[in-house]
This record gives C-alpha cells, sequence and structure tokens, in this order.
C-alpha cells in the first residue's frame, strides 16, 4: 500500500517535472523562416515520394531499435532506475505526435540553421515517436521474463556485458520486438501526415513524401490522386510483408521459451532470405561485421554488488546535486512562464478542457464497443487456420497503416453529407486509429491458447457457446485487456486526426480535446495551452490506465493465466 | 516363459489400427511420423505403447482419440470407422491440460456439462470420482494450488467421470516426481484390477519399459524415424507385480536384449 503511494507520487512529480522542462525548452523561438516547397499535385511523383517516406521510415524505426534496447536493458537491470524510467516511457507513451511538434521542430530547425536536413531530421524524429515505445515495452517485458532457470545458466558461463547482451536479452526479445515492429510500422505510416507537413500556428514544412502528396490532394479534392497514392502506400507495404515480416515471423518462432510444437510452412520468401544468407558476399559481410564487435564483446561490466548501501563518491555526489540544482532551477522558471503565458490565454478556453476531456472520452467508448464487439469474433475465425492467418495478417496491417487522412473525402461526403453529423465522422475515424490494436492482440491471445487446452476442451466436447463462454473467452482476457489499453492508447493519438477534418480547404470538427489540441497547434501556435491540452490529455489516460486498466490486468494475470 | 509373441485372446475387439500411417510436410522434405502401424486391443487389456520420445507415439494416440487424422491407414472402434472425436474415450495429458480459471470441480464439471448430464447425476459423478482419486476436501482448489500429483489426480477424475470405454494416456506420470508416479500408478492399477473403473480397455503412451511392465498386459514397442511397432509382447505376471523382484527384472532385461 504504501509503495504504491509512492509511485504514484513519483509518477506525479515525474509528469509535472517533464511538462515544465518541456516548456522551459518550448520557449525557445524559431529564427529561420518556414520552407513549405511546392507540392506538385502529379501522378509521376509518386514513386520518387514513396522512397521518401519509406526512408524516413526506416532511418526512424532503426533509431527506434537503437533507443528502446538501450532504454529497457538500463531500466530493466536496475531496480532503482527501474520504476522511474518506466512512469517517464508512461507519460511518452500517452502524449500524440502532436505533442512533440513544437519542442523537435524549434530544435532542429534552428540546429541547422533552417536547411531542409533539419526539417528532415524533425520530421524522423516525430516518426520515431510514434514508432518507439510500444518497442521499447516490448523488450523490457523480454528481459523481465527470461526464465530465471536460463538466467542462472548464463551467469553460470561467466557471460557478461555485451556479450551477456548479445547472446541472451537481444535472442529473447525476439518474438515481441518483431511482432511490436509491425504495430509500430503501422502506426508511423497511420501518422506520416502529420510528420510531413509540420505546421505550427502560421509556421509551415512541407517535406516531399506520399503524406504530403495525400494532404495535397485531398485539399484539392482530387480524390483520383489521393487513391493513387494510398495504392502505392499499400503496396509498400504489402512488399514489406512478404519480404521482411512473414520470414522474419517464421525466424522469430524460434526463440521462444515456451514450447510450441509448430509444424507450419515456412513461407517461400523465408528459403529466399536462406539462400542469400548463403552466399559468399554474406559470409564475408556477416564475419567483418563480427571481427567489428568482437573487440566491444570482451569488455567486462563489473558486475553489481547488491545489498549494499549505496556510496557514492564526492565527484559522484556533487555531480548529482548538481543535476538536480538545475532541474530545480529549470522547473521553476518553467512554471513560472507557464503561469504568465497561461494568463494571456482566454480563460474560456481553458474552462473547456475538462468538457473537451469528457466529449472525447464518450467518443473514445463507443469506438472500443464497436471494436470489441467485430474483432473478438474475427480473431477466433482468423487465428483458427494458419492459413487464413498468413492471408488475413498482410491486409489487416495494410488496413492499419492507412493514414486517418485518406478517409476524410468519404467522412465529408457521405457521413457528414448525409447525417450532417461530425460525431459519427469522428468515432469511426477513432476507430480506424485504434480497432487494429485490439484484433492484433486478440489473434495472438486465440493462438497462445495451449494445444492441451484446446484438445482437452475437444474430447469432453465442449462446443458451441460453452465453449465460448468456459474456455475462449477467459483464455483471451490477457490478451484483450492488453489489446484494450495499447487501442484506448491509439484512440487518443488519434483524436488529432479525428476531431478536425480538413477536405477542400473546409474544416470539420467535432469539439473534443484533440479538437483543442489541433486548435492550439495550428491556429493559435500558443505553445503554454498546447502543453495543458496535452498534459490533461495525458493526466487522463495515466488515471484510466492506473485505476482502470491495471487492475483490469493484474485480475486477468492472477486468474486467468496458462501456467509454465 | 512368461513373453509370448503370438496373440491367443478370444476376447472382443475394442480397437482395431489398420496400417496407419501419417506424415508431415517440413520445409520442402516429407516426414514419415508413423509407418504402416497395425494393432488391435481387446476387452479389458491394458496396453502400453513403449519408445523413445519422437517416435510417434503420442500422435498415434491422438490419431486413436480422433483428434488427428491418419494420412493413410484408418481406426476402427468396434468395428466402425473413427472419425472427429471419439466420445467413448477420454484421454490423460502429460502435463495435465487443466483449465486454470475453474476449481478442481469445475475442471471434472466442464465436460459432464458438455455431454449433456443433467445435474444430479454430475454431482453424483463428481463427488464419486474425486473421493476415488482422494481429492475429496480438494472440491473448491485451483489448479495452481495443487501440486503436481494432485493435478493429474484432477485429471484422471476429468477423463473417468466421463466413464470412457477406452480409456487413453499419454504419459500421463512423466511430469511427476518418482514417488509420486509409483503410487498414483499404484492406486491406478487397484482401481483397474478390482474392477471399479468403467472402462473396458486402456491404452497408455510411456517411454519407460519398466513402467511398461508394471503396469500393462500387453507391451507394443515402438521404434523411430519412421514410427514403426516392432514388437508386440504379452507380460504374463501375476499382479501385483513388484519392480524388485527378480522375475520382473529378467523380463525388462529380456525386453532390452529384444530391442537392441
Amino acid at each position: 500500500m504504501r509503495r504504491n503511494i509512492w509511485e504514484t507520487a513519483t509518477r506525479i512529480i515525474v509528469f509535472f517535472i517533464v511538462m515544465a522542462l518541456a516548456y522551459f525548452l518550448y520557449k525557445e523561438r524559431l529564427h529561420f523562416p518556414p520552407i513549405a516547397p511546392h507540392i506538385p499535385t502529379e501522378y509521376r511523383k509518386i514513386p520518387i515520394y514513396t522512397l521518401w517516406s519509406l526512408m524516413r521510415m526506416t532511418a526512424a524505426y532503426i533509431l527506434s531499435l537503437l533507443f528502446s534496447y538501450t532504454y529497457a536493458y538500463l531500466a530493466a537491470t536496475h531496480p532503482r532506475r527501474e520504476g522511474i524510467m518506466l512512469a517517464i516511457l508512461d507519460i511518452l507513451q500517452s502524449v500524440p505526435v502532436l505533442g512533440f511538434f513544437p519542442a523537435v521542430v524549434l530544435l532542429f530547425v534552428n540546429l541547422f540553421k533552417g536547411a531542409r536536413i533539419g526539417v528532415e531530421i524533425a520530421s524522423i524524429i516525430l516518426i520515431f515517436t510514434s514508432q518507439a515505445w510500444n518497442i521499447t515495452f516490448s523488450v523490457y517485458e523480454s528481459i523481465k521474463t527470461i526464465p530465471e532457470e536460463v538466467k542462472e545458466a548464463v551467469d553460470l558461463m561467466g557471460l557478461t556485458g555485451l556479450r551477456k547482451f548479445f547472446s541472451l536479452i537481444v535472442p529473447s526479445s525476439i518474438p515481441r520486438v518483431v511482432y511490436n515492429s509491425m504495430l509500430s510500422w503501422a502506426g508511423g505510416w497511420y501518422f506520416l501526415i502529420a510528420c510531413e507537413i509540420i505546421a505550427i500556428g502560421p509556421m509551415n514544412f512541407h517535406l516531399p513524401g506520399l503524406g504530403s502528396l495525400m494532404q495535397e490532394a485531398v485539399d484539392k479534392g482530387r480524390i483520383d490522386l489521393a487513391l493513387a497514392s494510398m495504392l502505392a502506400l499499400i503496396s509498400v507495404i504489402f512488399i514489406m510483408y512478404f519480404l521482411i515480416w512473414q520470414p522474419l515471423s517464421y525466424w522469430a518462432e524460434k526463440f521462444r521459451y515456451e514450447m510450441v510444437s509448430s509444424t507450419s510452412e515456412p513461407p517461400l520468401t523465408y528459403h529466399l532470405w536462406l539462400r542469400i544468407a548463403r552466399t559468399k558476399f554474406f559470409s564475408l559481410l556477416s564475419s567483418f561485421f563480427h571481427r567489428l564487435i568482437q573487440p566491444l564483446l570482451s569488455i567486462r561490466i563489473k558486475p553489481k554488488v547488491s545489498f549494499s548501501p549505496p556510496t557514492l563518491s564526492f565527484i559522484q555526489l556533487s555531480l548529482v546535486t548538481i543535476l538536480l540544482f538545475l532541474s530545480a532551477f529549470g522547473t521553476v522558471i518553467g512554471f513560472i512562464s507557464l503561469y504568465s503565458s497561461l494568463l494571456q490565454i482566454h480563460f474560456s478556453f481553458v474552462v473547456k478542457i475538462p468538457l473537451a476531456v469528457l466529449a472525447s472520452a464518450g467518443r473514445i467508448a463507443a469506438a472500443y464497443i464497436i471494436s470489441l464487439l467485430w474483432t473478438l469474433p474475427t480473431a477466433v475465425f482468423i487465428a483458427s487456420s494458419e492459413k487464413r492467418e498468413s492471408f488475413f495478417l498482410p491486409i489487416i496491417q495494410a488496413c492499419a497503416s492507412i493514414p486517418a487522412i485518406a478517409f476524410f473525402p468519404f467522412m465529408v461526403r457521405y457521413i457528414v453529407g448525409i447525417t450532417g453529423n461530425v460525431n459519427i465522422a469522428a468515432i469511426l475515424l477513432i476507430l480506424t486509429g485504434s480497432q487494429w490494436y485490439l484484433l492484433f492482440n486478440l489473434i495472438g491471445g486465440v493462438k497462445a491458447i495451449p494445444t492441451e487446452i484446446k484438445q482437452a476442451a475437444q474430447v469432453l466436447g465442449i462446443k458451441g457457446w460453452r465453449y465460448w463462454r468456459k474456455i475462449l473467452i477467459p483464455a483471451v482476457f490477457p490478451s484483450l485487456i492488453t489489446g484494450s489499453i495499447t487501442a484506448w492508447g491509439g484512440a487518443w493519438n488519434a483524436l488529432i486526426v479525428a476531431e478536425w477534418i480538413t477536405y477542400k480547404k473546409k474544416l470539420y470538427t467535432a469539439f473534443g480535446i484533440g479538437y483543442l489540441l489541433d486548435y492550439a497547434t495550428y491556429k493559435l501556435g500558443n505553445v503554454a495551452f498546447i502543453l495543458l491540452c496535452l498534459a490533461s490529455m495525458s493526466l487522463t489516460i495515466i488515471l484510466i490506465n492506473k485505476y482502470f486498466w491495471r487492475r483490469m490486468y493484474e485480475l486477468a494475470a492472477r486468474k486467468y493465466k496458462f501456467e509454465a | 516363459m512368461s513373453l509370448q509373441q503370438e496373440n491367443t485372446n478370444l476376447k472382443p475387439k475394442v480397437l482395431e489400427v489398420k496400417n496407419v500411417f501419417r506424415t508431415y510436410h517440413h520445409e520442402d522434405t516429407n516426414i514419415v511420423v508413423l509407418e504402416d502401424v497395425s494393432f488391435d486391443i481387446y476387452e479389458d487389456e491394458f496396453v502400453c505403447l513403449v519408445g523413445p520420445s519422437g517416435c510417434g507415439k503420442s500422435t498415434l494416440l491422438r490419431i486413436i482419440v480422433g483428434l488427428d487424422r491418419p494420412t493413410r491407414g484408418e481406426v476402427l472402434y468396434r468395428g466402425k470407422k473413427v472419425e472427429g472425436v471419439n466420445p467413448k474415450t477420454a484421454l490423460v495429458f502429460q502435463n495435465f491440460a487443466l483449465i486454470p480459471w475453474l476449481t478442481v470441480w469445475q475442471n471434472v464439471e466442464l465436460g459432464l456439462e458438455a455431454r449433456g448430464i443433467d445435474k444430479k447425476e454430475r454431482e453424483r459423478r463428481i463427488r464419486y470420482w474425486l473421493e476415488k482419486v482422494g481429492l475429496d476436501g480438494h472440491e473448491n482448489a485451483y489448479p495452481r494450488e495443487l501440486s503436481g500429483g494432485m493435478k493429474q489426480r484432477v485429471g484422471f477424475a476429468r477423463a473417468l467421470a466421463l466413464e470412457p470405454e477406452l480409456l487413453c494416456m499419454d504419459e500421463p506420470f512423466s511430469s511427476l516426481d518418482p514417488l509420486t508416479s509409483q503410487n498414483l500408478r499404484e492406486e491406478l492399477l487397484r482401481l483397474w484390477t478390482g474392477k471399479e473403473l468403467p472402462t473396458v480397455s486402456i491404452l497408455m503412451v510411456t517411454h519407460s519399459i519398466e513402467e511398461a511392465i508394471f503396469m500393462s498386459d500387453r507391451v507394443l514397442i515402438m521404434s523411430t524415424h519412421p514410427g514403426k511397432i516392432i514388437r508386440d509382447l504379452r507380460v504374463e505376471l501375476p499382479r501385483p507385480r513388484n519392480m524388485r523382484d527378480e522375475e520382473f527384472q529378467k523380463i525388462v532385461d529380456e525386453v532390452y536384449t529384444l530391442i537392441v
């Protein structure tokens, strides 16, 4: 109980410090004129723009991997770091991509004196913020769930430092990381437009890419071009699935600790990769890399002596003191400027925030119920056979990647046009950014039901509704909760594209926190108000997670878990 | 001699396995798991399938209860072809396969409910079998609160409450410690020889020759790669048997020399 209070307190303190520090950073001003190159709406630009977007996504993904392994390793291997690092990750995860806009953009545009490379880096980092967090969590979870016996065996073999990292930590994380990478790529594509068209108040940066092309096409009402660029996007997703994710998922199965006797066929591309791996060029390449990291592997990291009181040297102590002093100073300054800046905002905006959060939460709940109703039966249908799964998985991944803006013309014409109600359109748009997470997790959950349990049910003749009630729903309950948490997170992030719909230069809005955030970013450009919206949104997400989903999760872990 | 090669059983056949093949596709190659397996099980027989791990004995068992299909050949139960799960059989699993979120009572009840057995009869059977396997007083426990031996007792109760004619067991004692497993073996044999089981015949898969000779009337020995039955031996030792008996050890040695 006491521990719980302490944890909550740390979380709240960290939350405020991050917010205040963020504001301290945000106070920086843009010194260089924005660049908004003309984006020609032409068909022949599609291939090159696709390439640009793909390169940004790849760079962001590599960045995500580097960040995830470093951060998760640091968090999982030391209990004193663990709590605080997880708390920070929790907050980062709940901040929608728009929240990173001002800091990232101002920092890099100023750093590179307004050159395009600065904007490119800013864009890559924005994509990174929509890819990284779930990978980080998956690495952390993987490290935490390595069976004790395996850890002991590795320690007995005398593996330490980077050698241990590459021979134990990385392999253990592969199944989860591969799976989450697919989700991250979908998330990256989904927010691509927001990351290629960077607008803060009057400032506007456009980068050539599939996202900005789509936006431009929709703005001009060129449905044909929007469809064509969407087709290009879907093609890229399919090619990547069959060339990379499918063989990778097959390969990743080897790294599971649970014994799953899988007799599934390796995909065709798996053979292709095997053949490539056997070529001379590849073996030369790998031996080169081996030699490159060899000296790193033998670096010995002194094993931590636990259970001894922390002893800090004088230098460490003074460093910590200076750091604490600086962050305290930053926090105070941040709060003072935040307060004075808030006074400038029309008070009427601030009072709207609670109502806006409530309205958005209502929409999300509606979208969640809809997705729950259709995803569970669909997951059972898809997971029941390997063939079906390999057929549907790329399709689902493609669906999850389609940016919300692709639906704008349809939403405005038919949903808003016929019903005259932006609310329904907003709920449908929230669905596009959340339901897939639920579906993905449920498929995983249905697949994870042990074969013995299924066979036992079959031998006992448990079928139909009884099977659903007694076996299936309880069995997938943990995945249902995990999926729900990510779906809700996705939904909050999707609000910024669901409550602010532009089509043919006309704006359709649904009042909510996403709308307020868009308004603050695109129209007001007021950093204090952006921060206030973000803070209330993140706080709501964290509270719902802590007081509802976490409890459900504990129930799931306690009651509905298969023992090893 | 107590080991006989020929079969002189005149009782009715319960199960006929006829020329069963089972192959899997894996990375461009066909793996033959079972090759031309044939044997019969008669009434009042306790049969053991023995073989090294990976010889396909579990696959064979799953084909017999109807969870899997043979690639070629067929399985007849009382003269009728087995298609889909055979309701006259029950299966005891190696790793228990208990549903973790159901209590002991509910775990046993689930199969009975599924067969549409009314509440009164269900209660009677559950109470009866939980008592028989020594689980009275643990009705409301969850599987995770039980020791391995207790879990497998639930596994037995769950299978026996269905009153199967042919009880199938897939290495039911191999994930238990030696003492517990020996206790359970003896208890099961006591029920079997005392005619207290609702079953007519038992088919058990194991990798231990000692266990097979200790328990069964007939031992089928399988080879691996591909899985084949290479010996069909009758064990004519009087019960109760004792693993430390000279006679028992002699038979074990005979079997070892036969298969090596």
